[in-house]
């Protein structure tokens, strides 16, 4: 019993530092950790930062408790079917929102939460959030294998070393997996007459909006 | 009488110095302005075209560039002249579904390329169109919601379109533009005249004029720069997209393409038939823009759905 | 020989700088106005054209459409030379060369217009072939520049010899100048031609992309050329002695005439093209006769402008067809209205709606900055003064005043 409970709970530590490292990865505070998003090639810097926004995992709080799901729910199983979320679960609810999968365990391990659940039942490790996205998400994931969802950084060329792709969860969020609305950067220029929208021009009788941008948040 | 006569005579002589003197001051101060004017160099003047240029030429004119850069505006740069990669055919392909017209590519170009600040030159423009049209003409360029993307739109970036039969080489008198093998349309900043033909002649309006002497402030210059991409143009001359050459000819990525948040850019060789270009192009819906009027883009807009 | 063309040169230069006080107020108030475009032009090889009116969405402004004006002024002016030499009209002769004067002038005033435009004008060399790159035959401008410079060339020839032959009392040689004659009715055909395929050719920009462009073009170039030659015709009358035929001012009022009508025609079968059918390419021509509105705003800059124009054309081409055309005042004004009317709609009504709405449908309005307007009109100025200039030379040539053997022999009565 000591054994396998030791065993189990190496297990655990392995897979909980490897989500972390990937969790890290997605940058849990903005601005993010330098290196993952800001291309440094030669010099040139971009902020290639996904847009998902701060990994938001989801919480139970009621009252003055606040608990990871895990903190309950590696012990037991939860039932298949929990739709409603209910009582202390309620405000959970509220920050979910994966359109039609509304049940916790479509996706997680109804005993073991540092994995995934694939169709059968059997885990998936959280190294592979792909593979748990694929369930549902065909298409997408065969697009985003071929390469042509999401974006690849680094080169063009199929067979260099500089290629990187994203994986799902570095751009979804995935409670939240549909990409938050964006400030757009300050709109184009009427005519050369006008610097950023702030004056009219001088010459051009009548143009668009171009209102002077002030402070503006730009969400990445 | 003698007195009349020569008296008669210094009218004459004053009123001819007197005229001679308004005609030399006119004719200065016509040419007034041009006191203010900084003289190019006389290598600058003779400078050929860069087709006629042998190597040994162009290390000495990019070296005089690279100098020029360094007092024009502070920052010392690197100009180098990637060639192009041999059976490279360069393709650029835009999901619309994903663009949500964050104008983040816009941005990333006009860092990378070292253009204008003042006046602006923006080489992307991203049309907001409502959903159910390409009729450009009710497209929006000058969108300026708190965010996007807005209901019942869709965003369409238009740069230049790398055409196959581009009417802008056509049409320079001094073939200062022209079309390179892996398909990029180039533009030699040295020999063109500024007479604004290809201007008139893009269907896309994708190319911008230098009205005066671009304003970069030195911390925002991109110093690394291509001869025939981002150098700092001199006045005078026309710009426009060149699919990033000084970093795709060197294997990477286009600037536009690195920063859309969303994915929805694609970049690539359509002669390598494993490239998502390619299956891009061979299985989606694509579109090209002005179909009608037979220039052949290399730019495809496709929808997922 | 030599010898008496040097001599030539002298007397004329000489001649150059004689003449009343009419003739001196006139000449010095046109080289002031030289002056001024001439420093204005200083001003934009500066700055840059960032000193014009003109955008990256409107590129071509107030250069390019006089440009386009003067091209048709020259091509028509050598009209004269059909009815002069291929029907063989004696009378017309010397009128002939009032005309191919005007010419040289016009595509000089051409020639101004498209350097001041050019964005690198130190680059000029580039277009030399050889030396630089021509880009000959594929590009437009390319033809442009040849058929531009060689109508000057020829024109030049013409005029300097008949002048020079006429100077030396000479019947000029047949081979030195009826080929060069009958080229050039050949080549002023070809030279606005051009210029119109310089934007027919291109299939970003719909309204131009049209068949009908280079009809229309030529068309109200025979508009406007003939009448600015009437009434040069009428000045050369009241300065000089000369005789200038009726038949001569008839024959042009003809030409003016039919070619207005047509010019009319044109413009309503455009009109009806556009209108009909309602599609989205006829934005450009709704921009122009109505204003267009877009996200809001509506703009209106170029309406009053081309209702003008069409009202002065149609008011000209009513004076001409009735019998008060016949009287020279009505004869004058008519001229005045076509002249303003064809330089409103070649200019404004062709050139600027060409680029609005742009090629993805944004609206830029164009208004020219002053000192594009003083370049204009310093160009302008330096035409109208070569033009002047010619005819100080010309006229005592062609009425014997002024020949080899003797001098210059002005007579008395000039009222210059």
């Amino acid at each position: 019993m000591n054994g396998t409970y030791y065993l189990a709970f190496l297990r655990k530590v392995t897979v909980v530092a490897s989500l972390a490292a990937i969790v890290a990865g997605c940058s849990e505070s903005y601005p993010p950790k330098e290196g993952l998003y800001q291309r440094q090639v030669d010099g040139e810097v971009f902020d290639i930062t996904p847009v998902r926004g701060a990994l938001k995992p989801l919480r139970y709080k009621r009252g003055s408790f606040d608990y990871a799901c895990t903190e309950c729910h590696n012990d037991f199983a939860s039932p298949r079917r929990q739709n409603p979320l209910q009582g202390e679960h309620a405000d959970i609810d509220a920050r979910f929102d994966h359109g039609m999968n509304t049940y916790c365990v479509n996706c997680h391990h109804q005993t073991d939460r540092n994995v995934y659940v694939d169709h059968d039942g059997s885990p998936i490790p959280s190294t592979e959030p792909a593979r748990l996205c694929a369930k549902c998400h065909g298409p997408t994931y065969r697009e985003w294998e071929l390469g042509i969802h999401g974006r690849q950084n680094g080169s063009w060329e199929r067979n260099s070393p500089n290629r990187t792709k994203l994986l799902c969860i570095q751009c979804h969020d995935p409670h939240q997996p549909a990409f938050p609305m964006m400030v757009p950067d300050p709109p184009t220029i009427v005519t050369r007459f006008d610097v950023g929208g702030a004056e009219e021009s001088p010459h051009s009788p009548a143009n668009e909006s171009a209102k002077p941008r002030g402070e503006t948040e730009h969400g990445r | 009488m003698a007195d009349d006569v020569s008296s008669k005579i210094k009218r004459r002589s004053f009123l001819k110095a007197g005229a001679g003197a308004a005609i030399v001051g006119a004719l200065v101060a016509t040419v007034a302005p041009l006191r203010n004017l900084k003289a190019g160099s006389l290598d600058g003047f003779f400078q050929q075209h860069y087709k006629r240029l042998s190597v040994a030429d162009l290390q000495a004119i990019i070296a005089r560039l690279e100098g020029e850069i360094g007092r024009d505006y502070g920052a010392a740069v690197s100009i180098k002249d990637p060639k192009p990669k041999p059976g490279v055919r360069f393709a650029y392909a835009l999901n619309l579904s994903r663009c949500n017209g964050s104008r983040r590519c816009v941005t990333a170009c006009v860092q990378e390329n070292n253009q204008s600040r003042d006046p602006a030159i923006q080489y992307i423009k991203v049309l907001e169109m409502p959903s159910g049209t390409f009729d450009l003409e009710k497209s929006d360029q000058h969108y300026d919601h708190e965010q996007v993307p807005m209901d019942g739109k869709f965003y369409l970036p238009v740069q230049c379109q790398q055409c196959e039969d581009p009417p802008c080489t056509k049409v320079c008198p001094v073939e200062a533009t022209w079309k390179e093998p892996d398909g990029i349309t180039v533009i030699d900043y040295d020999w063109c005249i500024g007479c604004r033909y290809c201007m008139a002649a893009c269907p896309y309006e994708a190319r911008r004029f230098n009205f005066s002497k671009p304003e970069i402030p030195t911390e925002d210059i991109n110093p690394n720069m291509g001869y025939l991409s981002n150098r700092i143009r001199p006045a005078g001359v026309v710009e426009k997209c060149h699919f990033c050459l000084h970093r795709t000819r060197e294997g990477k990525n286009p600037a536009c393409l690195e920063v859309c948040p969303t994915g929805a850019r694609v970049f690539g060789d359509l002669n390598d038939p494993e490239s998502e270009i390619r299956y891009i192009v061979q299985n989606k819906r694509t579109y090209i823009l002005k179909e009608e009027a037979g220039t052949i883009p290399a730019f495809f807009y496709y929808f997922d759905v | 020989m030599v010898k008496d063309y040097i001599q030539f040169l002298g007397r004329a230069c000489k001649l150059s700088f004689t003449g009343g006080s009419t003739f001196y107020a006139w000449m010095i108030f046109l080289t002031i106005l030289c002056g001024i475009g001439g420093n204005a032009y200083m001003n934009q090889f500066v700055t840059g054209l960032a000193s014009t009116g003109m955008t990256d969405q409107v590129s071509w402004g107030a250069y390019i459409a006089n440009f386009t004006f003067l091209v048709g002024v020259a091509a028509a002016a050598v009209m004269l030379v059909i009815p002069a030499y291929v029907y063989k009209n004696k009378e017309m002769h010397d009128v002939v060369l009032f005309g191919e004067l005007l010419a040289i002038a016009a595509i000089v005033m051409c020639l101004i217009f498209v350097t001041v435009d050019l964005g690198r004008p130190d680059r000029f060399w580039h277009l030399i072939p050889i030396v630089g790159k021509f880009n000959f035959p594929i590009s437009l401008l390319s033809w442009d520049v040849i058929v531009l410079n060689g109508y000057l060339l020829l024109n030049l020839h013409i005029c300097g010899y008949l002048l020079f032959c006429k100077y030396m009392d000479r019947k000029p040689t047949w081979l030195f100048y009826i080929p060069f004659v009958f080229i050039a009715i050949l080549w002023a055909v070809s030279i606005h031609t051009v210029t119109a395929f310089l934007y027919v050719g291109l299939v970003g920009r719909p309204f131009w992309n049209a068949a009908i462009i280079a009809p229309r073009f030529l068309c109200s170039a025979f508009v406007a050329g003939p009448a600015i030659l009437i009434l040069a015709f009428q000045v050369i009358r009241r300065i000089s002695d000369y005789r200038i035929p009726d038949k001569g001012l008839h024959l042009l009022r003809n030409i003016v005439t039919t070619a207005l009508l047509i010019n009319l025609f044109l413009f309503s079968c455009e009109v009806f093209k556009e209108y009909y059918s309602g599609a989205l390419h006829s934005a450009s021509m709704t921009y122009l006769l109505q204003g267009l509105e877009h996200h809001g705003e509506t703009y209106t800059a170029l309406v009053p402008w081309i209702w003008s124009a069409l009202l002065l054309e149609v008011v000209a081409a009513v004076i001409l067809i009735t019998p008060l055309g016949r009287k020279i005042g009505y004869l004058d004004a008519a001229c005045v209205c076509c002249i303003i009317g064809v330089w409103i709609e070649k200019g404004m009504g062709l050139i600027i709606p060409g680029f609005i709405p742009t090629p993805l449908g944004n609206v830029v309005e164009y208004v020219p900055s002053t000192n594009e307007l003083l370049v204009c009109m310093g160009t302008w100025a330096f035409g109208i003064l070569l033009y002047s200039w010619m005819l100080r030379l010309a006229i005592p040539i062609m009425s014997g005043q002024f020949s080899h053997r003797h001098g210059i022999a002005l007579s008395s009565h000039h009222s210059e």
